[in-house]
C-alpha cells in the first residue's frame, strides 16, 4: 500500500515540469478472474510522458477500488532511449520497465528489467531486437532473477494504419516460456484503435489471449477509451482473466493534436504512368477542377466522390508540379492545404509526385 | 558537384529528356493562340520569355506562369509585372548556385533553387543541397522538397537536414519527392510539426512504437486491470503449467 501510494503521489504531485503528456483517467474495469470470480472496481489513473528525439519516459498509475470495498494500486514506468549509427538507419540503445501492483492487506509484486536495443529503421518499418536482465517479486514475497531476449517488427501501413509483431523468450529460475503477439491499428480522424492477439509457449502457457481497445477523441482534452479482452497468467502470480474496461481521459498536457487532420491532397501512384490525385474540398460546389503546369493549365473536371472528396487520375511522371483547383469562377486550394502567392493575388500549391 | 561531372549529367539530362531547355522546343506563341489569347496579351509576354531565354535563365517556368495567368484572367499588365518577378527570382537562384569555375547548373536546378530562395532558404543552404546532391536531378529534386517542407512549417535547419539525409540514404529521385507527404503523414497523425522537425533533426524518421522498450514477458494483465479482490486473480506464485 505505501508503495503504491507513493508512485500514485509521484505522477500526481510531482509532475510534469517537462511532461508532454499528463492525464488523468476516470474510469471503471470489470474482471472474471480465472478462478471464476468477478471483480467490479472504480479506477483513477495517472499517465505522465515525456519524450525528446529518440528518448522516451512513460509513467502509469492507477488506484482501484472494488464495490466490495477493498482497493488495489498499481504502477509501471518504461524508459527508451535509442541513438542512430551512421546514417542507414541503425540505431542502438537502452531500454527499461518495471511495474508494481500493491494489493490491501500487504500483497505486492513488482517487476523490473533492463538492457540493450539493436533497432533497424526505415521510413515505414521498424526491427528492435533486444535483450534485458532483471528481477521480479512474487505475490508470495520471493524474488528471482530473470532474462529475456526479444524481436519486434514494426510496419507503418498506407493511411494510418500499422501493425507490429513480435516475439520474446524469457527465463527465470526454473520457469521457461515463449510469448508471441501481433497487432494492428488504426487512426481515423478522431478515432483510433486495435486489436492485439498473443499466444504462449513452454511454462505457464495457457489459452491464447486477445484484446481490442478504442478511444475516441471528443474534444481536445478529452478522450473516451473502452477496451476489452483476455490476458494470461504473469510469472508474478497473477492468473489469468477477462476484462472489460472504460473510462474518460482527461489531457492536462497533451504532445500534440490528438485530431488527425484529413489530408487536403492525397497523390496514390496508380502506374508508372499515372497518379491518382484524391482531393478534399468541402464548401459546397457544382463542379470542381484542376490545372496546372503539366498541361499549360487547361482545367480538367474532378470526380466526386462525396463528402467533399474528389478524385482524378492524371498521367504524371515523378516530378514537381504547380497547380490550383477552379471552383466556379474561383481559384482555390484543396482543404488544409499551404499555397503560396501565385503572383497574380491568388492562391498556387506545389504538388510532389514521387515514384510511390 | 565538380564541374565536369555538372556538364555530363547536364548533358546526360537533356539526352533523357529531364532537362526541357527551357522554352526553346515550345511554341509559347502557339500554346497561347490555342487557348485563345490575342497578339495583345501574347506580345509582351512572349518579350518576357525572350528576355529570359536572352538573359541565360529557365524560360520554361516563365512561359509556364504566362499560361497560367491567362488561365487565370489576369490582366496582361500584371502578367507581366508575374513574369519580371520570376526573372528576378530565377536570377537570384542562378547567383545562389554560382561557384567561380564552375559551368551555371542545369535550368530544373536553378528554377529548384528559385523556388528555395522563395520559400525561406538561404543562399548558403541552397548552394550546399545542390552541390551534395549525387545528380542535377537529385539537387533539383532536393530544392524542391526542401522548399515544400519549408512551406509545410518545418524549420530551414531541419528541411535542409531532411534533404540531406535522404542523399546520403541514396533514396532516388522519385523517392525524393515523397519526403513531404511523409512529414505531412505525421502530422496528419498528430505529430506537431515542431516534434518532427526534432526527430529530423536528431536522426529519427518513425516515431517510437509503443514496444520499442520494455523487453522481456509480453503477455499480462494490461494496465489498469487490477488484481481480484478478496485475492481472487493471484495465484501461488510463480509457478509453473
Amino acid at each position: 500500500m505505501r508503495l503504491g501510494a507513493a508512485l500514485c503521489a509521484l505522477l500526481a504531485g510531482a509532475p510534469p515540469l517537462g511532461a508532454q503528456d499528463a492525464s488523468l483517467l476516470l474510469g471503471a474495469s470489470h474482471v472474471r478472474y480465472a478462478d471464476s470470480l468477478n471483480g467490479t472496481a472504480g479506477a483513477l489513473g495517472v499517465h505522465l510522458g515525456l519524450g525528446r528525439g529518440l528518448r522516451a519516459l512513460t509513467l502509469d498509475g492507477t488506484s482501484s477500488r472494488f464495490t466490495s470495498g477493498e482497493w488495489a494500486v498499481q504502477g509501471s514506468g518504461q524508459v527508451t532511449a535509442l541513438w542512430p549509427i551512421g546514417s542507414r538507419g541503425v540505431l542502438i540503445g537502452l531500454a527499461g520497465g518495471g511495474a508494481v501492483n500493491d494489493f490491501q492487506d500487504g500483497i505486492a509484486s513488482g517487476t523490473a528489467a533492463g538492457g540493450p536495443l539493436l533497432a533497424f529503421r526505415t521510413r515505414r518499418a521498424q526491427i528492435v531486437v533486444g535483450a534485458s536482465g532483471g528481477a521480479f517479486r512474487t505475490i508470495d514475497g520471493l524474488w528471482s532473477p530473470i532474462a529475456s531476449g526479444s524481436v519486434r517488427g514494426y510496419w507503418a501501413l498506407a493511411r494510418g494504419v500499422t501493425i507490429d509483431a513480435g516475439a520474446s523468450g524469457s527465463l527465470a529460475d526454473s520457469v521457461r516460456f515463449a510469448d508471441f503477439t501481433g497487432q494492428i491499428r488504426f487512426a481515423v480522424s478522431r478515432l483510433r484503435g486495435g486489436l492485439l492477439v498473443g499466444a504462449r509457449a513452454g511454462d505457464l502457457a495457457d489459452r491464447p489471449w486477445w484484446s481490442a481497445d478504442l478511444a475516441w477523441d471528443v474534444a481536445t482534452p478529452v478522450t473516451l477509451e473502452a477496451s476489452a479482452g483476455r490476458y494470461p497468467q504473469d510469472i508474478t502470480g497473477f492468473t489469468d482473466g477477462v476484462y472489460a474496461q472504460g473510462g474518460l481521459r482527461i489531457y492536462a498536457l497533451r504532445r500534440s493534436t490528438p485530431l488527425a487532420r484529413p489530408a487536403g491532397l492525397v497523390v496514390e501512384r496508380v502506374d508508372a504512368r499515372h497518379v491518382r490525385l484524391r482531393i478534399r474540398y468541402r464548401r459546397a460546389v457544382e463542379t470542381l477542377q484542376i490545372a496546372g503546369d503539366w498541361n499549360g493549365w487547361m482545367p480538367t473536371r474532378l470526380t466526386p466522390r462525396g463528402s467533399g472528396e474528389w478524385v482524378i487520375e492524371l498521367a504524371l511522371a515523378p516530378g514537381s508540379y504547380q497547380y490550383a483547383l477552379v471552383a466556379g469562377d474561383d481559384w482555390v486550394l484543396p482543404d488544409g492545404v499551404v499555397g503560396v502567392d501565385d503572383g497574380f493575388g491568388g492562391p498556387v500549391a506545389r504538388l510532389l509526385v514521387g515514384g510511390g | 558537384m565538380n564541374g565536369a561531372r555538372w556538364v555530363v549529367a547536364l548533358a546526360l539530362a537533356m539526352r533523357m529528356g529531364l532537362v526541357p531547355l527551357a522554352a526553346q522546343e515550345r511554341d509559347v506563341r502557339r500554346e497561347l493562340a490555342e487557348r485563345g489569347a490575342p497578339a495583345a496579351f501574347a506580345d509582351p509576354v512572349l518579350a518576357q520569355v525572350e528576355a529570359t531565354r536572352a538573359a541565360g535563365l529557365p524560360a520554361g517556368p516563365v512561359a509556364d506562369k504566362a499560361l497560367e495567368g491567362w488561365a487565370k484572367h489576369v490582366p496582361m499588365q500584371r502578367v507581366v509585372m508575374a513574369l519580371e518577378q520570376l526573372r528576378t527570382r530565377l536570377e537570384a537562384g542562378r547567383a545562389a548556385l554560382a561557384v567561380p569555375g564552375r559551368p551555371t547548373p542545369p535550368e530544373p536546378v536553378v528554377t529548384a533553387a528559385a523556388e528555395a530562395l522563395a520559400q525561406g532558404l538561404d543562399g548558403d543552404d541552397v548552394r550546399q543541397l545542390a552541390a551534395d546532391a549525387p545528380s542535377p536531378e537529385a539537387g533539383a529534386a532536393g530544392l524542391m522538397v526542401a522548399a515544400s517542407l519549408r512551406a509545410q512549417g518545418l524549420e530551414q535547419a531541419a528541411a535542409v537536414r531532411a534533404v540531406q539525409d535522404g542523399y546520403r540514404r541514396g533514396l532516388e529521385t522519385a523517392q525524393l519527392y515523397e519526403l513531404p507527404s511523409a512529414v505531412a503523414d505525421l502530422t496528419r497523425r498528430g505529430m506537431a510539426v515542431t516534434d518532427v522537425a526534432r526527430r529530423i533533426m536528431e536522426g529519427g524518421g518513425l516515431p517510437l512504437p509503443p514496444t520499442a522498450g520494455a523487453p522481456g514477458q509480453a503477455g499480462g494483465r494490461p494496465g489498469g486491470v487490477p488484481p481480484g479482490p478478496g485475492g481472487q486473480g493471484q495465484g501461488t506464485g510463480k509457478r509453473r503449467k
